[in-house]
């Protein structure tokens, strides 16, 4: 029997122990948040490996007056946002990528919805969805997915994106009208 | 006559304070509660509002595929080892024994003793090396920056180990010995006023100590039960970052040239 401390888990093992479990409890809520803002699963992935191989990096710059998983949110929102500042400025078209993943995501709700027009309909959502947040500048795609997805106040939104309240105020408002714009048709006929 | 929010047909609300009133947020303006609840044409626009944001809550996020976290860690540690040689620590494998915590302790004391003093007789010869008071501080920083890798150790045993009765009663001990040695670095962590770390050394103290404390029938239910709060509470990588931080703090110290 090996005796304590012998085991395959020492000291290069334990070093890497507490990220493994720290990428175990957060990473699928950090590819959530990545995913809202990009709205492309490959590049989710990106964003949270480069977010939580900056919190390897910097894991001394860890302040403790917040909790960790706040920490990591804020790390990947501002990987989210640097990669949608460099999309929006190659100005890049992702339209067929999104569309190939929006029919997967309609085969597999197909399997498990009860009826094609329920999956039909989800589909529809999601394409206006993106459509939506394709028209969004990266700081109102930003400012939009923490404060209806993640619940964050426009305060802390304006602290994360280094803005104004009032201009986080009207970065929401735009992205609200842009959604509104794209899904309002789809509730009226729903 | 001014008009107000509850005079519903002079002051509606715009579509910007609906879409404040739909997120909660504080408003400017008070009565829009009051102002919606009279006016029918703003409750249309804002139950209207409420439909199209609702469905948002339909668009959900892919599932990433299994195994996506592990391969994650993989390529992160890899990429992180890439970087640079890891600089070995020296770490011990075996739980530490009482008689090093009690070593340890003594020059822990010595070092905060030495820290204390040694400030007052700055300046009594020009050297280009540590000044005693930075020694001290810097033996201090090294003794906790050990003593929470240790921690760590213990806890990913505690937490990863297939445990026979006999295991526990090691894993009991090991534990009452860590939360012994805690207790001393804890005290001169908090002096050295080193209060984050503290705090993460007494949470895993609360920890050990209920385990360690446990009969014979309850260890292994208290064993889990510390698993559990090991990995909701992020403990093992919060013992990490506080390790980094003590590290870089010790790193920091830099020899002085100082004169008469």
């Amino acid at each position: 029997m090996s005796g304590l401390g012998q085991t395959p888990s020492g000291a290069g093992a334990a070093d890497d122990e507490g990220f493994r479990a720290l990428v175990m409890s957060h990473a699928r809520s950090l590819h959530r948040l990545a995913y809202r803002m990009t709205r492309n699963e490959h590049d989710a992935e990106d964003v949270v490996q480069e977010a939580l191989l900056k919190a390897h990096r910097g894991m001394d710059k860890f302040e403790h007056r917040s909790e960790i998983s706040t920490w990591l949110h804020r790390i990947t929102t501002n990987c989210a946002y640097d990669l949608l500042r460099k999309r929006q400025r190659r100005a890049e078209d992702d339209l067929p990528e999104r569309d190939s993943e929006a029919d997967a995501v309609t085969q597999s709700l197909l399997s498990a919805s009860p009826g094609p027009d329920r999956a039909a309909y989800a589909s529809d959502i999601r394409r206006q969805v993106n459509e939506s947040m394709e028209r969004m500048s990266a700081t109102e795609r930003t400012a939009f997915v923490l404060r209806h997805y993640e619940g964050h106040t426009l305060d802390h939104i304006g602290q994360t994106l280094g803005l104004s309240l009032a201009a986080t105020k009207q970065c929401v408002f735009r992205a609200v009208r842009k959604v509104r714009q794209d899904l309002e048709p789809l509730v009226q006929t729903s | 006559m001014k008009s107000t929010p509850q005079d519903s047909n002079a002051a509606h609300l715009s579509d910007d304070d609906l879409i404040l009133l739909y997120y909660r947020e504080p408003l400017e303006l008070t009565g829009f509660d009051g102002h919606l609840a009279s006016c029918p044409e703003c409750a249309g626009r804002f139950e209207r509002l409420n439909r199209v944001l609702g469905t948002l809550d339909q668009d959900d996020v892919p599932a990433p595929p299994a195994g996506f976290e592990i391969r994650l860690a993989d390529r992160i540690l890899a990429a992180a080892k890439a970087e640079g040689p890891v600089e070995p620590k020296g770490r011990l494998l075996l739980f530490p024994r009482v008689a090093r915590f009690i070593a340890m302790g003594a020059a822990l004391a010595a070092c905060l003793l030495l820290a204390f003093n040694v400030g007052r007789d700055r300046g009594r010869a020009e050297e280009q090396t540590l000044s005693a008071g930075q020694a001290g501080e810097r033996v201090l920083l090294s003794a906790l920056s050990e003593h929470l890798g240790r921690s760590r150790v213990t806890l990913v045993e505690l937490k990863n180990r297939e445990v026979s009765p006999a295991d526990l009663l090691a894993l009991q001990a090991a534990a009452d010995n860590l939360i012994n040695a805690s207790r001393l670095f804890r005290a001169a962590a908090e002096r050295a006023g080193e209060g984050q770390v503290a705090g993460v050394m007494e949470e895993t103290e609360r920890l050990l100590v209920r385990f360690a404390a446990a009969d014979t029938k309850d260890a292994k239910t208290e064993l889990a039960g510390l698993r559990k709060r090991v990995e909701s509470r992020d403990l093992l990588f919060r013992l990490q970052v506080v390790e980094a931080q003590v590290e870089k703090r010790e790193k920091s110290i830099a020899p002085v040239r100082r004169s008469l």
